[in-house]
């Protein structure tokens, strides 16, 4: 017969190997329905030279639990605008790697199972004649749900963009402009734009970044320097950039530093401003002071103008009391 | 002694019940932890994924994969859960519009012909995109929420009249921007956003099933 000690032992060692089968064991598959599409990498930077040939590859995978049907595309790469929205049928100068891109033969398209992926493989075959400059395209693996009998139907595609750089004549130039840095608030945040042009014929990174100091104390409140927003240009193209910061007081006196560069074009512009932040209460509250000081001097002299006015009557009336007399 | 024994036994209960919570594959090898440094570098790969889920709200008691629609019913059930996620250090953006030239519902008179093909389709009767979802007036557009229509209270899910629709625009146009992210967030992603179909007859539109194809695009950002 077990004793009390021996007997709870004995126990914890069922719960331990009770836990140490169920925890290998239990793999709980979630039904996951729908397109799940998933590539890697996101983006491929690259170095071509002209009338050479490189191959890369990607890879897909179907994170799903439908089978799905895909194809690869091929499309190029440019944005709308200085908002900068991706834009994947426009052909321009920087858009011709599009047709240098070819993708290895039988893997244009294909079946995803679940759970698989797949490497496809390309091959960019650059022309002798190519100027140099920045070449920018995507690849898309595409997909539908070919169980799904919506009459809307839905397909899904993910892009890989191809970001290269001929060898050869390039042309680094840019400029930033249209910095508009409100000086005054009246609610957060403080916030600060630039525009941004590329009249180059690369790719080059805009960066801009924001401090604020209290005015009186030269306390640093904020540091954005370390942390700075940066985009990439590409050639040909203007962008605008925003900075901002939320946690400002609600009222007081602030230095802002702002910092707008463009490193690849040795251009940079630094800008010191004060920013007065103060809310309507407080413009509310001054405004009434203000006219209550009017009010409290122009009654003032109201009054004394009225005394001014009694006491030569008085006097009138004595005078004549005088002559009178 | 046998209060001793007692707490033992205890103590071994509640180990055992930790060790075994912990997953098998992190216990670490501590043979030799002095003056042995090691390098270690692992390369993350950036990867990106974008799901679409298509999903009919439970208004109605028989899902029927058709939307039906009629001079008398509107029909905004149809929703699709899309969701990007990964780690490009350059955030994202995610697109959607119309996956061919027509932005218009196209009414489909072979059905035996394969679906997007010219011979499926007479596109003299299509429902057209719009801003709005007018009851007796046909037109198909669709608006976004970060939460589930189905989720929403039935006087927005029901308000099709006075919500905010967008057209769906052909691929001849830019497509409308639904989810990014910045480039200076450097965060891993995980976003998501419902995208709700709505549709309206007249009275004059030809009975039959009509068809679209919306595709959403992702991409990583410059």
């Amino acid at each position: 017969m077990l004793k009390r000690h021996q007997k709870l032992s004995l126990f914890g060692l069922l719960i331990c190997s009770f836990f140490a089968f169920w925890g290998t064991n239990s793999v709980f598959a979630e039904e996951k329905t729908g397109i799940h599409l998933q590539m890697a990498p996101s983006i491929q930077d690259m170095e071509l030279d002209p009338g050479a040939v490189y191959e890369n590859n990607f890879t897909i995978a179907n994170n799903g639990s439908s089978t799905l049907e895909y194809k690869i595309n091929i499309n190029p790469y440019s944005v709308n605008d200085i908002d900068y929205a991706p834009i994947y049928s426009v052909k321009n100068a920087y858009t011709q790697i599009t047709d240098w891109i070819t993708i290895e033969s039988g893997q244009e398209e294909g079946t995803l199972e679940p759970n698989h992926s797949e490497i496809i493989n390309y091959t960019i075959t650059v022309p002798d004649d190519v100027p140099g400059g920045g070449q920018y395209a995507v690849i898309f693996a595409e997909a539908k749900d070919t169980s799904n009998g919506d009459s809307i139907q839905d397909a899904a595609r993910i892009g890989l963009i191809v970001s290269a750089r001929v060898s050869g004549d390039t042309r680094i130039s840019g400029e930033i402009k249209d910095i508009k840095a409100p000086k005054f608030l009246l609610n957060p945040p403080v916030s600060a734009s630039a525009v941004f042009t590329n009249n180059g014929n690369i790719d080059m990174s805009a960066r801009m970044s924001l401090k604020i100091e209290n005015y009186f104390s030269g306390q640093v409140i904020y540091d954005g320097t370390s942390d700075p927003v940066e985009k990439k240009l590409l050639p040909n193209t203007e962008r605008e950039l925003s900075v901002s910061w939320n946690n400002v007081p609600r009222l007081g006196v602030l230095r802002a530093t702002l910092v707008t560069e463009l490193p690849e074009a040795n251009d940079a512009n630094t800008k010191v401003y004060t920013i007065i932040v103060c809310p309507i209460w407080f413009i509310a509250i001054i405004a009434l002071i203000f006219i209550a000081i009017i009010f409290r001097i122009v009654s003032g002299k109201n009054e004394n103008r009225h005394t001014r006015n009694n006491s030569k009557n008085n006097q009138g009336s004595s005078e004549k009391f005088n002559i009178q007399g | 002694m046998v209060k001793t024994k007692n707490i033992v036994a205890a103590l071994g209960v509640v180990a055992g019940i930790g060790s075994a919570a912990l997953p098998l594959t992190t216990f670490a090898d501590v043979t030799n932890p002095q003056n042995n440094t090691q390098v270690i570098r692992a390369t993350v790969e950036n990867i990106f994924e974008l799901s679409v889920i298509p999903n009919v709200t439970l208004t109605k008691t028989d899902i029927s994969q058709t939307l039906a629609v009629n001079k008398d019913n509107e029909n905004t059930d149809l929703e699709h859960v899309v969701e990007v996620k990964g780690n490009a250090y350059s955030g994202y953006t995610l697109t959607m519009g119309s996956n061919n030239a027509y932005d218009s519902l196209r009414y489909v008179a072979d059905s035996s012909e394969e679906f997007g093909t010219a011979a499926r389709y007479n596109d003299d009767v299509n429902i057209p995109a719009s801003t709005s979802v007018q009851h007796g007036t046909s037109s198909w557009a669709y608006r976004t929420s970060t939460t589930p229509a189905s989720d929403q209270t039935a006087s927005i899910k029901g308000d099709y009249s006075s919500a905010s629709w967008t057209k769906v625009k052909a691929n001849s146009a830019t497509a409308d921007t639904l989810l990014s992210q910045a480039s200076s967030v450097h965060a891993a992603f995980d976003d998501k956003v419902y995208v709700n179909f709505g549709i309206a007859t007249s009275e004059t539109q030809p009975a039959g099933v009509y068809e679209g194809e919306v595709i959403y695009t992702a991409t990583a950002s410059f």
